[in-house]
């Protein structure tokens, strides 16, 4: 039987009064069983006339892909605002007890009033609204991200950047940003194409006449172009205006004296790479301070008038009210919605007030989207889809996770998430974390190496039995170099070696190594105290990849779909990161945690809104879900993730009959073997053919075992 | 509404089933497993048709009792008997999950070839195992010889399925009704392999050359 999973509360509770030297004032059990009930609001009187209460901040979370986690986010931010608002305000002492992503249960002490704190909480906010925008992580105040991670597109034309989130008061602090963004990266590592992409987003000033090269005509012609749609026709455009010398420019791109500065020698330039990046920093360098001296001058609105206008147009003032709309600071609600209009398209809750794009909306923009004659689509102007909520919701995330192009489109990135309650700080978080990474960084070190040996005409094969030799040969090399100490942090290799070792982690190994080679993992430790809520952030997929009518399509949905609706795939990538973080606290994959009783037992799984007991679902699923891995096999157009993992469900639903298919498509006989039938097949053999013995078939004691397995599901 | 198939009285007909055919010998279930999978199929499946296609469980059984029993072993047709009659028996105590209830034959059907294989080769596996280990030793295939030697003979192949298995009630089944088919089939498996050395002996002849 699973121990109170309140105990933490008590501890936290009798710490906290400990400190604040109000000892045995009240009992850790009284406000354990508080938080357990959900309490709004309790209070117990002093005799020095202050009063020790329980308040629980609770901030509604939206269950939509495309803002959940920047909706934990933002609620996270507002737990901290709270309390530095009552520390700073000198309002009291105010500790976190516990929460989970909507609920924040606080032991106060003091002597203010709930809407003394209403009032310096909304203020707070208002103060920290520039750091929650564009801010540098700082957990510790609930900032996450950077803003530098959104400024990593090729294009500009798109709306690559959720300027749409933005509200107008902030611009000049959105530019600064930026400004000093594109002035600290590094010259070795500078992206010309990405530089002037940045600039051209936030700095495009209307339409320019430019000679463009025409096709058919073989000349050039003059066209007008908008500066958006053009780098090329941006940087004249700053030149023209004297923003950015022409020489500079001339000099940044190795220009001679009777060389020419039209479109296609300026992308020759580019392709090529022949760019003085130390001029074209420099000139940069002038045109920002050129720029913002105009800003200065004759302000943003004007210089910028296309930036200006697709910021939002509110008070900052208001988008606090919109922004705590729905949220509840113990017995008093901010639920003053009085503004009419359309409600949001994803919480359904509020009044809209951002436009929708692709870069706040993801790939689902305006799906199931029935028109209206009366009013404007939602991709023109004039019709608002979202909510302030959802939208900085959006933004977070797209600040957390940084954005990518899906079919040409700008997207906030992809990642899986997974929830997880348990005894780690920050720092165990970002060790996890950066061993979570290492792995992977390994995974793709020894694919690499198999795909380097591929194109030298060698045949190795990429599969786990490769994995663990390698790793035994470097472990082996490490120890006689080094000789390892016991009990230090696991190494990747020695991690990567437990979990391949281990049958219920291997497959969770085989799922990480299908994720994304160029984004990295994440680990943060939600509010405060011992006892913490982990979110796991996990790269996406490798996109699918089919070739069709002659062309590639990628299709970036299919996989992380098929794994999402899988609940046996989550059981194996919960069982990896429950060994690796080594703790026996819930887990929770398309399910939101809860501090509700039974919401967070221990050594549980809780997969699409069902708790599992994690031993048993391990145990039980690993089978089934090892045979499937085992036997699949690679096909043109398909993904062996998703095989592997339908073949697994189609195993649990209906274990023998799936399992006669796999037989009669498994090569078995010596004659299955031939040339001429091998590729036919759909199953890869448990056995090889040398086992093939006096049965007349290969070896069939795995085949058993799994039948056994099967029957007692 | 979708009804839950009756699993453990299914695994008990099957065992029933696969014990019977197995016994009355003839090719009724394949010797070597080298066969294709309608081998190991046909007469199981044969059985639920003819039960689905009456819906009757005395009709179906009687119309594939005569259809067995034409292609069972001549000897073993008249010994066996009783076996048949007992699956007869069990058929007819179970007729509600067979008659109307076509979830359960839908299921059977789909999942024959794993349940087939699963019964057939870990005995398969220790017939064979005796049979080739006596390649050459035509004694070896006489009754009391197979009596004497048999366990010993497959010793390792037995701890091979212990890991499957365990060592209780059901790996003891698996090895007694194994010795039963081999004394049963033992003409059969000395021709069988007769046959093989014939094969091979050329092709070792010219690797030797």
């Amino acid at each position: 039987m699973n121990r109170n999973p309140f105990a933490f509360v008590v501890q936290a509770t009798e710490e906290t009064l400990n400190n604040w030297g109000l000892a045995d004032t009240v009992s850790g059990h009284t406000v354990a069983s508080l938080v357990a009930d959900g309490a709004a609001y309790w209070e117990q009187a002093l005799p020095d006339g202050s009063h020790l209460a329980v308040i629980r901040l609770y901030s509604p979370v939206v269950r939509r892909e495309e803002v959940f986690l920047g909706n934990v986010l933002l609620n996270d931010f507002l737990s901290k605002a709270l309390m530095r608002a009552v520390e700073q305000g000198g309002l009291g002492r105010m500790a976190l007890l516990a929460n989970d992503l909507e609920n924040y249960y606080y032991l106060y002490h003091g002597e203010a009033a709930l809407d003394q704190m209403a009032e310096r909480f909304r203020q707070e906010i208002l103060d920290s609204l520039p750091a929650l925008y564009f801010g540098d992580e700082d957990p510790a105040r609930g900032i996450y991200g950077d803003v530098g991670q959104m400024l990593t597109f090729q294009l500009a034309n798109r709306e690559p950047y959720p300027i749409f989130v933005v509200p107008k008061a902030l611009l000049p602090v959105l530019l600064n940003k930026v400004n000093s963004h594109v002035l600290s990266l590094d010259i070795n590592s500078l992206d010309i194409q990405k530089t002037v992409a940045t600039l051209c987003f936030f700095y495009a000033r209307g339409t320019r006449q430019v000679d463009k090269f025409d096709k058919k005509k073989g000349a050039f012609v003059k066209r007008s172009v908008s500066e958006m749609q053009s780098d090329f026709a941006f940087l004249t455009g700053a030149a023209e205006d004297g923003l950015l010398p022409l020489g500079m420019l001339r000099e940044a791109f190795v220009l001679g004296e009777g060389d020419c500065l039209d479109e296609k020698v300026y992308r020759d330039r580019k392709k090529v790479g022949s760019v003085d990046k130390e001029k074209f920093v420099a000139a940069i360098r002038t045109f920002l301070t050129n720029i913002e001296a105009k800003i200065a001058k004759e302000g943003v609105d004007t210089v910028l008038a296309s930036l200006y206008e697709k910021a939002l147009d509110i008070e900052l003032w208001e988008l606090v009210r919109r922004l705590l709309l729905g949220t509840e600071l113990g017995f008093l609600g901010f639920n003053d919605d009085n503004v009419g209009g359309l409600s949001c398209r994803f919480c359904g809750a509020s009044s809209a007030l951002v436009r929708e794009k692709t870069i706040v909306s993801g790939t689902g923009m305006t799906k199931f989207f029935n028109p209206s004659p009366k009013l404007p689509h939602p991709k023109q102007p004039g019709r608002e889809s979202l909510c302030m909520r959802c939208g900085i919701s959006s933004y977070l995330e797209t600040k957390l996770l940084g954005m990518m192009f899906a079919s040409d489109m700008p997207i906030p990135k992809q990642y899986n998430i997974i929830f997880h309650y348990g005894r780690h700080n920050e720092i165990a978080a970002r060790e996890l974390a950066v061993l979570i990474d290492d792995i992977l960084h390994l995974l793709r070190s020894f694919r690499q190496k198999v795909e380097d040996q591929r194109s030298k005409g060698e045949r190795p094969f990429f599969s786990l039995e490769y994995v663990k030799e390698e790793l035994a040969r470097r472990i082996e090399q490490r120890r006689v170099q080094e000789s390892l100490d016991q009990g230090k942090i696991p190494t990747a290799e020695q991690a990567l070696a437990a979990l391949i070792d281990d049958e219920a982690t291997v497959p969770g190994v085989e799922i990480l190594w299908y994720m994304r080679r160029d984004a990295e993992t994440q680990v943060y430790a939600m509010g405060a105290g011992d006892y913490r809520l982990l979110v796991f952030v996990l790269p996406q997929f490798e996109p699918l990849v089919r070739r069709r009518d002659g062309g590639i399509e990628v299709d970036w949905n299919f996989v992380p779909k098929r794994f999402s609706r899988s609940r046996l795939a989550a059981f194996t990538l919960l069982a990896l990161l429950r060994k690796l973080c080594g703790c026996d606290g819930p887990y929770y994959f398309q399910s939101v945690p809860t501090l509700s009783p039974g919401g967070f037992d221990t050594n549980t799984f809780y997969v699409q809104g069902k708790a599992e007991n994690a031993d048993a679902a391990i145990r039980h699923f690993s089978a089934i879900v090892n045979f499937a891995r085992r036997v699949v096999k690679w096909q043109d157009g398909h993904s062996l993730l998703a095989d592997w993992i339908l073949l697994a469900e189609r195993l649990e639903e209906d274990p023998l009959g799936t399992f006669s298919e796999v037989l009669r498509r498994t090569p078995m006989r010596k004659r299955d073997f031939n040339k001429e039938y091998r590729d036919k097949f759909k199953f890869r053999p448990l056995a090889k053919f040398e086992s093939i013995d006096e049965t007349g078939v290969i070896d069939g004691t795995e085949y058993l075992k799994l039948i056994e397995q099967l029957k007692q599901l | 509404m979708p009804r839950q198939v009756n699993t453990t009285e299914l695994d008990e007909f099957c065992q029933l089933l696969f014990r019977t055919l197995d016994r009355l010998g003839g090719d009724l279930l394949p010797l070597f497993l080298s066969e294709r999978p309608t081998a190991y199929e046909k007469y199981p499946r044969l059985l639920l048709s003819c039960i689905r296609y009456y819906d009757n469980v005395e009709a179906g059984f009687e119309e594939w009792k005569s259809k067995v029993l034409r292609d069972a072993s001549d000897y073993r047709r008249q010994q066996e008997f009783p076996e048949l009659l007992a699956l007869k028996k069990w058929l007819l105590e179970h007729r509600n999950l067979f008659e109307e209830r076509k979830d359960n034959l839908n299921h059977l059907k789909r999942s024959l070839y794993a349940r087939v294989y699963e019964y057939l080769y870990p005995r398969r596996l220790l017939t064979g195992a005796y049979a080739k280990a006596n390649r050459g030793n035509p004694d070896a295939l006489e009754e009391d010889a197979i009596r004497a030697n048999f366990r010993e003979v497959i010793r390792p192949h037995i701890a091979k399925l212990a890991q499957v298995y365990g060592e209780g009630e059901r790996l003891q089944t698996i090895v007694t009704e194994a010795e039963e088919f081999l004394l049963a089939n033992r003409q059969r498996y000395r021709w069988k392999l007769r046959e093989m050395e014939a094969m091979e002996t050329p092709e070792q002849e010219e690797a030797g050359n």
